[in-house]
């Protein structure tokens, strides 16, 4: 298919000082068949009606601009349905290379020349929609759940809620108080479940299921499946979007097995403490007697590693609420408080400095070295490292242990979605078991698109963190709904219309589209080939990178444009001067840190020549095996982190391309190349300074081992 | 994106004002559009990014507060429903929630939507300026560019120190007609459904407190000046070295709590700070792989799952975690080098520190502890915001509501975003 | 290793800490600020911030038999720079309070000096003594006649027996106090072997007022304390009641040794050393009461005990002088109700001094000593991390 491309080279912001834009234009009409070229002093200004009026009178149908990055000026060169492809000339060319030097104007050439194979193969894409769902479905009706419902209601949206057990509330109802959450700081105050409740109820779109379970969740955002059983009985519940807020369980027992915690009558957990002060008896449980001593000890400091790679505001803040509990019935006791670190952030440093005010309160930070019983069933507790000035031992009648909050999805019975995807039932959790994948900047988003996390199966919080929780993923979930029913893809590549294609005549039914996924969005269809559910689809092209056949591809992005982009590089024969490095660069960090060398006029080699891709996990290793064949003399890979601190967008992009770069390695052993010639450089946005150096070793390294052999076949 | 005023007509309003483009600001803004909303920031600065964008990294992952600005700045780049208002600040609000009426205030940028972010006006600018994005360690001309990454990306002119009119060099060489030096502050009404405060916080002074050097030693630096010395765009290229003499930093000292938890400054306590000082540890070993690193705290206050963050620094032999508060710092200047003393409180006795670099971990103040808009909002006597029914219709989110972590603030601007769209809605009928 | 330590808090102990001036204590979160800020602290006794765990936990003994209660010389810089406004200067008063009726032989003259409803009595005392003298010798009914001589009233002989006696009882009872809180100390220290006692440095070090000029002249807290004034107060105060006790020393050496009769004529250099040394004390104690007053955040809590004693100095020094003018005034009816009231004030004073604030001589002095034999050479030079 050929299209009517117009090719627009700007002279602006210094690119007419350093290269010659009447060659550009004349590139683009000779060589690429431009049916409309133009230059402009500046397009972005007032010339870009010249670009409209071209599209407008259908004497072009895509636009190449030669000026900025993309990353600038995206409203101005967006024109409808057009397709716009930016070819940056500007920071990568004319901001980061000598000017007037023949070089630096090959570069444009080339990029140009990259810019109209990419706009000829290229089409703008037609979004995937089909009726969709609206109701969001709350999983979980505890503080998290019932705020999501609530709120998500409230927002104008049709609810169902399902809670496994008898009634909502969740673990708040089980709380006798909880620790203040305003100013001044100080009360105890009384949970208003059945306010909560009651709030919900008054609405009309939701519908509650009590003693129900999720037994199958499939489908995808806009039209999710989900069989809740209740009485024996299942119900099947279309749903939007879900927001799962299956709250936390506590740990198991013989976590604190150390602690005397199940060996020794008075070693309560402080959900027995919190039921012993709702029925306003707090005693010793081995003989009902009163509590004179107690310790309340706070289990997540430092020397807590053992137990807990975690700890949490929550239990510092629960041992000093439990503290003014044992107190309360109590005025004579003396209640020892103790902890690694007291860990009271924000305005409950005020709460801290109330609880110890309380003459019968005694703190101090300690290691627990001991706990053993004597014959009275008096809980003996050694402590070292005090601030008293040396190990003490204190004889108690109680002896409290903080619950240790593990995520309900640690318990495969206990909360899971029970998700019908090929990739397995569980929610995909990050460190610790926590359902999450970008924990700072982008939180409630799971590895399954339209499921959103809240409360403390997301990260251990109290009970306003909780409901503040639900209330944000059940925006997510909202969100995910309009967007789903535009057939636009949710973050990182938001309203993205496109979608991976599977051309499935060639399909070798290999599955290794499914399996890499991270989304889950693929399912296994007719004879094992693959099936997309596209609105789970967030559009990274891993999938494309995966695909041993490259039979996998976008409208505007495939192994086949790619193939064409490093194709269209003019190869210099033999010129050791001249050598041409592939960068195939990350377009969320690696290429916008390439464009901040450019603004600030940091210099690299002439001989790079920039790709952007979506994801370093959708380079097919067909497109190294290409370039190397082509006659580049290296291959950059330039991406983000990747591990356990990933910094990929889309979770294993970076981390899949290891793996890919095995059959790169085998790749180029059976063409007898260097393996050297092809290096992965992780680089971070904020890192531009460092990327002249990482451009320059590739250089050098092509010096040592020769030019390319293959140049020229 | 788009920076025109959006005339609203009708009554109730599917729009919300979100007071500051921080990371907050930012999210809230985002959530909100991308599930349909109208939203207007207003920012005070020149840029979007606030207190994030002068991170060099972010704790626990180490990774640059770019990266996820990046997709933020990218998703706003493709959104028409997200209008940005720079160099403004909001004087006035009045009305209900669905239905409040907003007057904006906003200074002269001088520099125009014509500017293409080509430099040229800065090559020609006679005026320098002490860098507040920098915190004062370096300069820029009257006419800057916040930082690499400033968005939107026009220059702006700093009208406290350029001649304007009896300069006017840069109009000269702007070959786009962008500079406009008459430009004047402009005041305008808005109307909007709900309003977030995504206020954010600023910096502690430092130099209130007496007895730890700063301001008196050039060595003494506050942790968030911490960050530009580490940023690779900041005043030193990212090199991390003494500030008065560009000497390596072979021994490092951080002071946790330099006013938080502290009746005489600040009673609450920030929260984010020793994870801060965690985080900058691992500056100063980056910067130099013999440096030792001494981190004095009262509590090391690593909430929720980040405990794990701090065993992992910890587990490097040369970085100490010290109980006991940073009580003095004097300078030696036979040695010139500071020294540091505190109370080891696990074997109670007095020792110090001969430091290279001390950092202070200064708090979070909240942004309306002064420049407060004429409206119904309720703040604690922090001066954050309320999050109830003192302030109807109108949300905090971030720091604005208390001091919190990046993490912490983006869940924050979402769940306000919630309460927003559900305001309107409500409102709506 | 060090032992473990049988916790067994004694809330009792707390609440009176707490009760003498020291409430705020309960806020301190152990940072240990007021240690560093402390200008005369050691390295390795570093204070007052363990003595606060110490209250809040009720570890009494810890709390008491350690010599840093004593060696602080209340400059205030811990509560100016605490963080929490917990006052631990405060707490070491308290302390200081407390262990002076802990101490005391016999306990019960603790608490007399102590707790208000036994001021009556402790004037009382003095009071019948004189009165009974004074009656003996027929003056109640009337006055000596002629020039006013004191002695006519009431013989020097018989204030020599009333003075000496009592306050050789008192002397033996702050020796006990003094030998208790030595012994406490010890119990809790490593004592290792016969040392010999530190007694001239540290003699030197208190009248040279080293450890006020320390706590004076810190550089690094530049914050304005209660420090500021009195280094030079209480150097005030102290010689000038020292100057008082040689002018009452001189004299009776006059009286016994040359029989050079009271009064002295008033240009007599002993005579000038009194006067100054009485309007020394006065200015002192002025200052002191005027800053307890005005300056209460600065100079900590004043309890009535520091109260007691401030007035009991007061007064003592004013009748002295209202006595010295009256008997120049030639004014019967009111030098010799003067001098009356002068002679009780001084037996408050000086009798019961080992449970009054004027205990910090002994208990003060045996702190220095203890610790300058415990740690001899110690300075204020913290551990260096490296």
């Amino acid at each position: 298919m050929n299209k009517n491309i117009g090719v627009y080279v700007c002279s602006g912001c210094g690119i007419g000082e350093c290269m010659d834009a009447e060659q550009l234009v004349a590139l683009g009409s000779d060589e690429g068949g431009a049916a409309v070229v133009r230059t402009s002093p500046a397009f972005c200004l007032e010339d870009v009606q010249l670009i409209r009026d071209d599209l407008d009178s259908g004497a072009v149908d895509s636009a190449v601009v030669a000026a900025c990055s993309h990353r600038v000026n995206a409203d101005v060169f967006s024109f409808g349905t057009a397709f716009v492809e930016r070819v940056n000339i500007r920071e990568q060319v004319a901001w980061s290379h000598p000017p007037n030097d023949p070089e630096t104007q090959e570069i444009a050439n080339d990029y140009l020349r990259m810019g109209i194979v990419r706009a000829q193969k290229a089409v703008a894409p037609t979004p995937y929609t089909e009726a969709h769902e609206r109701t969001v479905l709350v999983v979980g009706g505890g503080s998290a759940g019932l705020a999501a419902a609530r709120d998500a209601a409230r927002a104008g949206y049709d609810v169902v809620l399902v809670e496994k057990g008898a009634s909502l509330g969740g673990y708040a109802a089980s709380l006798y108080r909880q620790f203040p959450k305003r100013p001044p700081y100080r009360a105890l105050a009384p949970i208003d479940v059945a306010g909560s409740i009651e709030q919900l109820q008054s609405l009309p779109n939701v519908r509650t299921l009590l003693e129900a379970e999720v037994v199958e969740t499939s489908g995808q955002p806009g039209r999710f499946t989900v069989t809740v059983r209740r009485d024996g009985a299942d119900e099947l519940i279309t749903a939007g979007a879900i927001v799962m807020a299956t709250g936390w369980i506590p740990a198991d027992a013989d976590t604190f097995d150390a602690y005397g915690r199940g060996r020794y009558a008075n070693v309560v957990s402080s959900m027995e403490l919190e039921a012993m002060a709702a029925r306003g008896s707090i005693v010793r449980p081995s003989n009902g007697s009163p509590v004179a001593r107690a310790a309340v000890v706070v289990c997540d400091g430092k020397g807590d590693d053992r137990h807990r790679p975690y700890g949490g505001n929550v239990s510092s803040l629960v041992a000093l609420k439990q503290a003014l509990y044992i107190r309360e019935q109590y005025p004579d006791s003396i209640v020892y408080v103790l902890y690694g670190d007291m860990q009271t952030p924000g305005p409950y440093e005020y709460f801290y400095k109330r609880v110890q005010e309380d003459e019968g309160i005694l703190f101090s930070r300690g290691d627990i070295r001991s706990v053993t019983e004597n014959g009275d069933h008096d809980v003996v507790l050694e402590v070292e490292s005090t601030v008293v000035g040396g190990p003490v031992r204190l004889s108690l009648d109680l002896l409290v242990l903080s619950e240790d909050m593990v995520p309900a999805t640690a318990d495969a019975a206990s909360g899971a979605l029970s998700l019908s995807y090929l990739q397995g039932k569980e929610l995909p959790t990050t460190k610790f078991g926590f359902a999450d994948s970008h924990f700072i900047c982008f939180p409630y988003e799971t590895r399954r698109t339209g499921i959103y996390s809240a409360g403390s199966v997301r990260q251990s919080m109290d009970l306003a963190a909780s409901a503040q929780d639900g209330s944000a993923a059940a925006l997510k979930a909202i969100q995910c709904i309009e967007q789903a029913s535009a057939g636009a893809a949710v973050h990182p590549r938001v309203g993205d219309l496109s979608f991976p294609d599977v051309f499935l005549q060639k399909c070798t039914s290999c599955g290794r589209c499914m399996q890499e996924c991270p989304f889950g969005a693929l399912e296994t269809g007719e004879k094992g080939r693959p099936v997309l559910d596209s609105n789970r689809c967030r559009r990274c092209g891993i999938c494309m990178g995966a695909c041993p056949v490259q039979v996998i591809s976008f409208a505007d992005y495939s192994v086949d444009m790619l193939a064409g982009m490093i194709k269209a590089v003019e190869m210099p024969e033999d010129d050791e001067d001249r050598p041409r490095i592939l960068v195939l660069a990350c377009e969320n960090d690696a290429y916008p840190a390439l464009d901040m060398a450019g603004i600030g006029r940091l210099q690299y080699a002439q001989s790079a020549r920039v790709i952007p891709v979506r994801c370093l996990g959708s380079v097919n290793s067909i497109l190294i095996a290409d370039a190397v064949s082509r006659g580049f003399d290296a291959v950059m890979l330039m991406g983000c982190k990747a591990g356990e601190d990933y910094q990929c967008h889309y979770i294993r992009g970076s981390e899949l391309l290891e793996t890919r770069m095995q059959n790169v390695k085998e790749t180029l052993d059976r063409l007898a190349l260097e393996s050297e010639r092809v290096t992965v450089a992780e680089v971070a946005i904020s890192e531009s300074d460092k990327i002249p150096a990482m451009i320059d070793d590739v250089v050098q390294t092509v010096k040592e081992i020769g030019l390319n052999p293959m140049k020229g076949f | 994106m788009n920076e025109e005023i959006k005339e609203t007509g009708s009554s109730t309003h599917r729009s919300i004002l979100i007071v500051g483009g921080g990371i907050a600001g930012i999210t809230a803004a985002v959530e909100a559009a991308e599930s349909g909303y109208e939203v207007f920031i207003v920012e005070k600065e020149a840029s979007l990014g606030g207190r994030v964008a002068q991170l060099s990294k972010y704790f626990p992952k180490l990774c640059p507060p770019y990266c996820g600005l990046e997709i933020n700045f990218q998703r706003m780049r493709g959104n028409r429903r997200i209008h940005v208002y720079t160099l403004a600040e909001v004087e006035n609000i009045s009305g209900v929630p669905g239905d409040f009426d907003v007057t904006i205030k906003q200074n002269p940028r001088y520099v125009n939507d014509r500017c293409t972010g080509c430099n040229k006006c800065v090559e020609v600018c006679p005026v320098d300026r002490p860098n507040t994005f920098n915190f004062g360690m370096d300069t820029t001309k009257a006419i800057y560019l916040s930082h690499a990454m400033a968005f939107p990306r026009k220059y702006a002119i700093d009208d406290s120190v350029c001649q304007l009119t009896d300069c006017g060099k840069c109009v000269g060489a702007c070959p786009y007609g962008a500079i406009d030096l008459s430009m004047e502050t402009r005041t305008f009404p808005l109307k909007v459904g709900a309003v977030i405060m995504a206020t954010g916080w600023k910096p502690f002074d430092a130099a209130r407190i007496d007895n730890l050097g700063f301001g008196r030693y050039s060595d003494v630096i506050t942790n968030v000046m911490m960050e530009r010395l580490a940023a690779p765009d900041g005043p030193t290229g990212g090199r991390v070295v003494r500030m008065s003499d560009g000497e390596p930093v072979n021994t490092a000292v951080f002071v946790q709590c330099a006013g938080q938890r502290d009746t005489n400054y600040l009673g609450y306590c920030s929260g984010i700070c020793c994870l801060g000082s965690l985080k900058q540890a691992t500056y100063i070993r980056e910067a130099n792989e013999n440096a030792k690193v001494f981190i004095f705290y009262i509590d090391l206050r690593t909430p929720g799952t980040y405990g794990f963050f701090s065993k992992r620094v910890l587990d490097d032999p040369n970085i100490t975690a010290v109980k006991g508060k940073v009580a003095k710092v004097v300078e030696d200047p036979g040695a010139g080098k500071l020294v540091v003393e505190a109370e080891h409180i696990l074997s109670a006795e007095k020792v110090s520190v001969e430091a290279d670099l001390v950092v202070l971990a200064t708090g979070m103040v909240a942004s309306m502890s002064d420049g407060r808009p004429n409206a119904t909002i309720g703040y604690d006597a922090d001066a954050f915001v309320l999050p109830d029914e003192s302030s109807p219709g109108i949300f905090p989110a971030g720091c604005a509501r208390g001091p919190v972590d990046v993490a912490t603030a983006t869940q924050d601007a979402t769940a306000a975003a919630m309460k927003a769209m559900q305001t309107i809605h409500q409102a709506r009928g | 290793m060090p032992t473990t330590l049988d916790v067994e808090p004694d809330l009792g102990f707390k609440r009176e800490i707490l009760g003498l001036g020291a409430q705020d204590l309960t806020a301190c979160y152990q940072c240990g600020t007021c240690s560093t800020v402390c200008p005369i602290a050691t390295t390795e006794n570093p204070f007052p911030r363990k003595e606060m765990v110490w209250v809040q936990w009720g570890l009494r003994d810890l709390a008491l038999s350690n010599s840093s209660i004593w060696l602080c010389h209340q400059c205030g810089a811990c509560t100016t720079y605490c963080p929490r406004s917990a006052k631990p200067a405060d707490v070491m008063a308290a302390l200081r309070d407390f262990s002076i009726t802990h101490y005391a032989f016999p306990r019960f003259m603790g608490r007399a000096l102590n707790e208000p409803k036994f001021l009556p009595l402790l004037f009382l005392i003095p009071a019948v003594i004189f009165t009974f003298i004074i009656g003996w010798l027929g003056h109640l009914s009337a006055l000596p006649d002629g020039e006013i001589v004191y002695s006519k009233f009431m013989p020097i002989v018989y204030i020599e027996v009333v003075f000496i006696g009592a306050l050789s009882l008192s002397i033996i009872a702050a020796a006990v106090g003094g030998v208790r809180y030595w012994r406490a100390m010890n119990s809790d220290a490593n004592d290792s072997g016969r040392r010999r006692l530190p007694l001239i440095p540290t003699l030197l070090t208190i009248l040279k007022h080293r450890k006020f000029k320390e706590c004076a002249s810190e550089p690094a807290t530049a914050r304005e304390t209660h420090k500021e004034h009195l280094y030079k107060s209480h150097l005030l105060v102290f010689y000038g009641f020292l100057g008082l006790v040689v002018t009452t020393t001189a004299v009776g050496i006059g009286i016994y040794a040359f029989g050079y009769l009271t009064p002295w004529p008033f240009w007599h250099p002993i005579k000038i050393l009194g006067n100054v040394s009485g309007i020394a004390v006065i200015v002192a104690v002025a200052v002191l009461s005027y800053r307890r007053i005005i300056d209460k955040e600065k100079a900590g809590k004043s309890t009535y005990s520091d109260w007691l004693f401030l007035h009991v100095l007061l007064w003592t020094t004013v009748t002295g002088f209202t006595t010295e003018y009256l008997r120049l005034a030639d004014i019967r009816e009111l030098a010799y109700p003067s001098y009356f009231i002068h002679l009780i004030l001084i037996f408050v004073l000086l009798v019961y001094f080992p449970y009054s604030k004027l205990a910090h001589l002994v208990y003060r002095t045996v702190a220095m000593v203890h610790n300058a034999r415990s740690s001899p050479g110690a300075e204020a030079v913290p551990r260096m991390l490296s």
